[in-house]
């Protein structure tokens, strides 16, 4: 090889060389404007879906007898009102509680005289 | 569901298209409750019922497509309905309301036309997701054509604002149940309140009937067995599959759940008819108390649910 056609190959594979970083930066670039996109995307979702990220935390109840992760509070729940009392027992953002004591076995017996009759519709 | 306790002193009336029953344990705090009873049933019906044209459920319908700010009790009931929609994967869907409508049951259940032979329409319900909802500014936007129906919640929300509230004012023990779904706050009776389980509870108490005593929480039925009418030959009843905007498939006649609230309780059992075949892993999973019956009448126990008792015991 002459020192020419030398000269000629290692200009070329320095170009090679740029063309490849430029490429490289330009899909990093690429990437991280994806990523922002995406992360914009998501906080807007989360803004206007009402998914778990939108669904303020029950306050627990006092004398909820179960415990749980659900002492994060988020004040900006309605229910935390400053001027409405909680009623509610029980509940927890996360999950569908069990009750303190299950329900317990009663022998039959005879239906009071009246008694109060409810539906199981709900 | 049907109590059966001897309790110091009750009272029946009908609210929200079924009958409210208030127990207390000191009879003296009776009336007491009751108003509080009354009050909180007044606002709930005002707030979340699709057959009132001034309720704020029917105009936040009304304006799907465009923004509302809702009441604090309205949006709680939003907030509850939304929970139970994430927490049951979306079989507790609130925006099933123009499905339900579609079916035919369009107006209070005692005017719904008992048979049609006219086929219902199956509309499929927008999807919970599909709400934009802003709970720090009460917010509200639903889809054009979208609806709202939060019958499977709110009626579970009053029973546990009014017992929780009733409990306080009163100084006692306090159980309330709109029509099956019950909530119990204070001390309860020494030996619990004790409630018995009824497919109907329009059908005369049977003595052989399961009855549990319940303690804490709630308690509450979802069947498909009562609320039912045909449309073009088909039985329909009140409990629709958001994933198809049809009636569940008839795998569970009634699903009982205990759980801390009569909202868990009530989203869990609507779940578990939704989920048919689906229920029992479901509720095994959530560790709920719960008693499923077949169409057959055979019984399925989880969770701690006690077994019935066998036949004269």
């Amino acid at each position: 090889m002459s020192q020419d056609e030398r000269v000629t190959g290692i200009r070329a594979a320095h170009k090679r060389s740029q063309g490849l970083r430029r490429v490289g930066l330009t899909t990093i670039g690429v990437s991280v404007a994806a990523a922002a996109g995406s992360l914009a995307l998501g906080t807007g979702y989360a803004q206007s879906v009402p998914t778990a990220a939108s669904i303020p935390a029950q306050r627990p109840a006092a004398t909820s007898p179960t415990t749980g992760d659900d002492g994060a509070q988020q004040p900006s729940a309605p229910s935390a009102d400053p001027n409405s009392d909680d009623t509610r027992q029980g509940t927890s953002p996360h999950t569908l509680r069990r009750p303190a004591q299950p329900p317990t076995a009663v022998p039959a017996q005879p239906a009071p005289a009246a008694p109060p009759v409810t539906s199981g519709n709900s | 569901m049907t109590i059966t306790a001897a309790a110091p002193a009750t009272v029946s009336f009908p609210a929200l298209g079924t009958t409210a029953v208030l127990l207390v344990t000191d009879p003296v705090a009776l009336d007491n409750a009751r108003r509080v009873l009354e009050t909180e049933l007044a606002a709930i019906d005002l707030a979340c019922s699709r057959f009132r044209d001034d309720s704020e459920l029917s105009r936040a319908n009304a304006a799907a497509g465009r923004e509302v700010t809702v009441s604090l009790l309205f949006a709680e009931a939003l907030q509850t309905a939304f929970r139970a929609a994430q927490l049951s994967d979306g079989t507790v869907d609130p925006t099933v309301g123009p499905a339900v409508s579609a079916l035919g049951y369009d107006r209070t259940f005692a005017h719904v036309r008992p048979e049609d032979v006219r086929p219902a329409a199956v509309v499929r319900p927008a999807g919970w997701r599909s709400v934009r909802w802003d709970p720090a500014r009460r917010r509200l936007r639903l889809p054009v054509g979208a609806g709202l129906d939060l019958g499977a919640t709110a009626k579970a929300l009053c029973a546990d604002r009014a017992a929780a509230r009733a409990a306080r004012a009163a100084g006692c023990g306090v159980l309330i149940s709109l029509g099956g779904d019950l909530s119990v706050a204070g001390e309860p009776p020494e030996h619990g309140w004790q409630v018995g389980i009824a497919d109907d509870h329009a059908a005369p108490w049977h003595p052989d009937a399961p009855v549990v005593a319940v303690r804490d929480g709630g308690l509450a039925t979802s069947g498909v067995t009562t609320r039912t009418w045909r449309r073009g030959g088909r039985t329909l009843h009140h409990l629709v599959d958001p994933a198809t905007g049809d009636v569940t498939p008839p795998v569970w006649r009634t699903v009982s759940v205990a759980a801390a609230s009569c909202v868990d309780a009530n989203t869990a059992a609507t779940a578990a008819i939704v989920r048919a075949e689906g229920a029992p892993d479901w509720l095994r999973h959530h560790r709920l108390p719960a008693r499923l019956v077949r169409p057959d009448g055979s019984v399925l126990t989880l969770g701690g649910w006690p077994p019935d008792p066998a036949p004269g015991d």
